[in-house]
Formats: C-alpha cells, structure tokens, sequence
C-alpha cells in the first residue's frame, strides 16, 4: 500500500492533504478506491468547518457538489432560494456575511454529522490560514468531539 | 453494440453507481484539477445520456448530466473490479456532433 498527497484539493488551492492510501498498480500507476476519496472528500469539509478558513463561494460550491446535491436542494437546507446559492456561488472570492457563514458552518457541520459547538462556529471566524494542512490519518469528527 | 458491450456496461454502470469502483492515478489527478467529487461521478452514473466504446483506448466512454445540468463524463473499464481512467467536463451539444 502506498501514500498520496495532494497540493490543492478540487477548487481550493490552500488545502494540502497528505497520507491517502493507494494501490500501486502495474498498468494505472495508483489505484485510489473511490471510498477513500469520499472519506478525503468529507475529512477536508470537516478541516475547513474546525478552521477558521473564510467561506467563500468556492467553499459553497465544494461543499455542495460533496454532498451531491443541485443548487435547489442545496438551498432546502439553509431555507433559502436556488438563486440565493447560485449568487453565494458566483462570488468565488467574496466571503459570506457573518450570519450567513455560521449557518453555513452549522448547517453543513450537521450535515457532515460533526459535534460542532456553536462557540467553535464563532472561534472558527477568527484569523484565516493560508494554507490548510488535511492528514488522511487524522480522524477530524473526534478532533470535533473533543473540542 | 454487442451483447459482451452490453452485459459490461450494465455492470460498470452498477457498479459506479453503487460507489463500488476505483480511480486510475489520472482520473484522481483530473477529477482533483476539475472539481469532480464522487458525488457528481455517481450522480452521472444515475442520468448517463449516452456511452461508447473506444475501439482505440479499450475502454466505455460515458456522458450524462451533472448537479448543475451541464454535462460530464468519464471513461472506464471492468478489470476485476470497475477503474475510472479519466473524469471531464463537456459540452453535450459538441460530443454529440463529435460522434454523430
């Protein structure tokens, strides 16, 4: 079994993840089981909600497409029009309000079934990182649980 | 199409379908660089639009529709267990014109 690191994951350059297991594999290179990519996929959505990374509409986008849900379904969650998220979306850089971010992070926390308190929601605000280091071997729900 | 085509669609199909299915190095590299969860891999799978065999490459070619209606698609292949070659975007419009 060997190991996979990624600099940048999908659209969010700052995310960095390390130690992905893969097959090595004579004709494909490495062969990634797509269980393990969805567990990538859901342990850098919960680095990003346990961080005080800005929520922007790449964030939105990314934590849309996770979940693989349409924009109308998406915006069903938050109680919100499709357009509503078609425009958080649009704005790839411009980070949400304040309201709307700990929503975001509180609903997408519970979504992703994360003990996320709502002090860490507000904690999570404050100075954003630059780069987001996400270890395959780290399991983030307890990380969650035992903050 | 022939009955072997048809029988190893359906299986890839399910299979992807169903989550069960591997990435080759460059489809986990592609899917990285274009925003292709599994998510959105599985939901093609689910409102696939058409496929086909590439007599050059060896593998099925699928297109179908993505979360936000515009299409996508994937190749793959059944070698004890369904591997995903490679992932892209495209027009749907283009692919059909590309292949009649």
């Amino acid at each position: 079994m060997a190991k996979r690191d990624y600099k940048g994951f999908m659209n969010l350059d700052y995310v960095h993840v390390k130690n992905v297991p893969a097959k090595v594999d004579k004709e494909f290179g490495y062969l990634i089981s797509a269980q393990v990519m969805k567990q990538v996929e859901c342990k850098v959505a919960a680095a990003i909600l346990l961080h005080p990374v800005p929520i922007s509409g790449r964030e939105v986008e990314f934590f849309r497409t996770i979940l693989g849900l349409p924009q109308r379904e998406f915006a069903s969650l938050f109680k919100l029009s499709q357009v509503a998220i078609l425009k958080w979306e649009r704005e790839k850089s411009k980070r949400l309000s304040l309201a709307n971010e700990i929503a975001f992070r509180a609903i997408m926390a519970n979504e992703l079934g994360l003990g996320v308190r709502s002090s860490q929601l507000v904690q999570s605000l404050e100075k954003s990182p630059k780069r987001l280091d996400v270890d395959f071997e780290i399991n983030y729900e307890d990380l969650a649980d035992a903050a | 199409m022939t009955a072997i085509q048809e029988t190893d669609v359906q299986k890839i199909v399910s299979e992807i379908q169903a989550g069960r299915f591997s990435y080759s190095d460059h489809a986990n590299l592609r899917s990285l660089e274009r925003s292709l969860p599994v998510s959105e891999i599985i939901y093609i799978s689910h409102h696939l639009r058409s496929w086909a065999w590439q007599e050059d490459k060896k593998t099925y070619l699928f297109i179908g529709d993505r979360l936000n209606g515009k299409a996508g698609g994937f190749s793959a292949v059944n070698r004890d267990g369904v591997i995903i070659i490679t992932v892209f975007k495209r027009s749907l419009k283009k692919w059909e014109k590309a292949n009649g």
